[in-house]
């Protein structure tokens, strides 16, 4: 970038943000971390031919190809699983860092040279860098926005008759002096043991029969997620 | 086989820049659902068979060095054990006759001879490793960023040490002053980011680097300042 370019840039970055924050400290901050960079870019670009630099680049662009088709791919998949369709709590913590090295291998082997030399690979990756940005920060702020629900994962048996009782395993349901209740049809279960993870319940004398949800309310008035459930007739079952 | 090993060579590095950007990401307060020890239990296993591999490639090369080092310390080792053994048998010339005294004489001289080598040699390692130029400087820079980025808590012995190498450092590589002024303005601007990102801890710890690289800056600055004005003085007279 021309010398003048970059003190027009600098000026405009500078009104602009204290336009935005209005505030001088954050304004001069942010002006600063600009010629920074431009003069870290400047260096680089400098010694650009240099074999170092040049393997530097290939695999940086590599690390944020690999990150960028990570978030697209594996984290909305972990979102489902763990937070939407609940299968697990948690997916074992060797599966991220085995997936991210396997994609590693794979885009490192990439010619990112005579790739960056096409103006629309360029474009490309641009677009797929931002994309993936974005998906990232959707993901983190449902994920954050979920993370301390109540959830039932499963319930162990899903029917149930009078006085039989019932396991319910999931995550957040408060320690046992924040003992919250279990709902099903309207009814609610007679809490026999409450922990922060599993619960043991045991049904009442239902008002009616038939397939219906359980659901449970915590202490703060947070309900969880419906896991279908069915009240059967003790006769049916002779 | 060479190829493969290059390609794998370029995935190790990669993995170690994947790794880079995941830990400054989780400063940051970004994380990626990625156990960051795991990945990093990985990435020293491929490392460690990377090392096997470029050891098995290179074996003709080591295998020589350490042919090399083994008959110079050897020759060296029994000149210094004859030396050491006559020196012993002429400081108790009556004592040390006959076989007992020589086996004797020789076995101090070898006990000698081998604690001085010892010694000869971790200076040399010292000298050569570890106070070498680059070294010295690559300590004081990890030592400054674990201190800010890595350590729970403040230590005013590290902070002390760690600038008195840096004086040091300065010393050595006749640094200029605007280079400390400039590490002080980088530590400065990193401040506010690290408060928006609700680190608090980190960013106490590089405001202070930031006062001390800029004391040392100043000093350096005014002492730099007074030397010119010696020599323009000395010129004029």
């Amino acid at each position: 970038m021309g010398k003048y370019i970059t003190i027009v840039i600098t000026c405009l970055i500078f009104l602009s943000s204290l336009f935005f924050f209005k505030a001088i400290i954050p304004a001069l901050c942010l002006t600063l971390f600009f010629i920074f960079w431009v003069l870290l870019i400047e260096i680089a670009w400098q010694n650009r031919q240099s074999t170092f630099l040049l393997i530097l680049t290939k695999s940086l662009i590599s690390a944020i190809f690999t990150l960028s088709v990570y978030s697209l791919i594996y984290l909305p998949l972990e979102y489902l699983i763990t937070e939407i369709w609940l299968v697990t709590p948690k997916i074992p913590s060797i599966v991220s860092p085995i997936l991210l090295i396997i994609l590693t291998g794979g885009f490192s082997l990439v010619n990112w040279d005579d790739k960056l030399k096409v103006k629309s690979w360029r474009l490309f990756l641009l677009t797929f860098i931002i994309i993936s940005g974005l998906v990232y920060l959707g993901y983190r702020q449902n994920k954050l926005a979920r993370e301390y629900l109540p959830k039932i994962y499963n319930i162990t048996p899903n029917w149930g008759i009078q006085a039989q009782l019932i396991e319910v395993r999931g995550v957040n349901f408060f320690p046992i002096w924040k003992k919250g209740k279990i709902l099903f049809n309207g009814q609610e279960m007679i809490i026999k043991s409450w922990d922060e993870k599993v619960i043991i319940a045991e049904q009442p004398v239902p008002a009616e029969f038939g397939k219906t949800t359980l659901f449970i309310i915590r202490s703060d008035g947070i309900i969880s997620n419906k896991i279908p459930y069915d009240v059967r007739d003790p006769n049916t079952l002779k | 086989m060479k190829n493969l090993f290059l390609k794998y060579q370029t995935a190790l590095g990669t993995i170690f820049c994947l790794w880079l950007f995941l830990t400054i990401f989780k400063k940051l307060g970004f994380t990626f659902g990625v156990n960051l020890s795991v990945f990093f239990r990985i990435f020293l296993f491929l490392f460690i068979i990377w090392l096997v591999w470029i050891t098995k490639i290179k074996w003709s090369e080591i295998n020589a060095i350490i042919k090399r080092i083994w008959s110079e310390v050897k020759d060296k080792f029994i000149a210094e054990t004859k030396k050491n053994q006559e020196e012993i048998i002429r400081f108790s010339p009556q004592l040390l006759t006959g076989k007992t005294g020589s086996s004797l004489s020789f076995f101090i001289a070898f006990i000698f001879s081998f604690f001085l080598l010892s010694w000869q040699l971790v200076k040399k390692i010292f000298k050569v490793y570890v106070f070498n130029r680059i070294t010295f400087l690559v300590l004081v820079i990890l030592g400054i960023l674990l201190d800010i980025f890595v350590l729970k808590s403040s230590y005013d012995l590290v902070i002390i040490f760690l600038t008195v190498l840096w004086i040091l450092s300065v010393y050595r590589y006749k640094f200029e002053g605007r280079i400390s002024v400039g590490l002080a303005l980088g530590f400065l601007i990193l401040c506010p980011f690290l408060l928006i990102f609700k680190k608090e801890l980190i960013a106490e710890k590089s405001a202070i680097w930031a006062y001390l690289f800029l004391v040392v800056g100043v000093v350096q600055l005014f002492i730099e300042n007074f030397k010119k004005e010696k020599e323009s003085v000395q010129k004029e007279d």
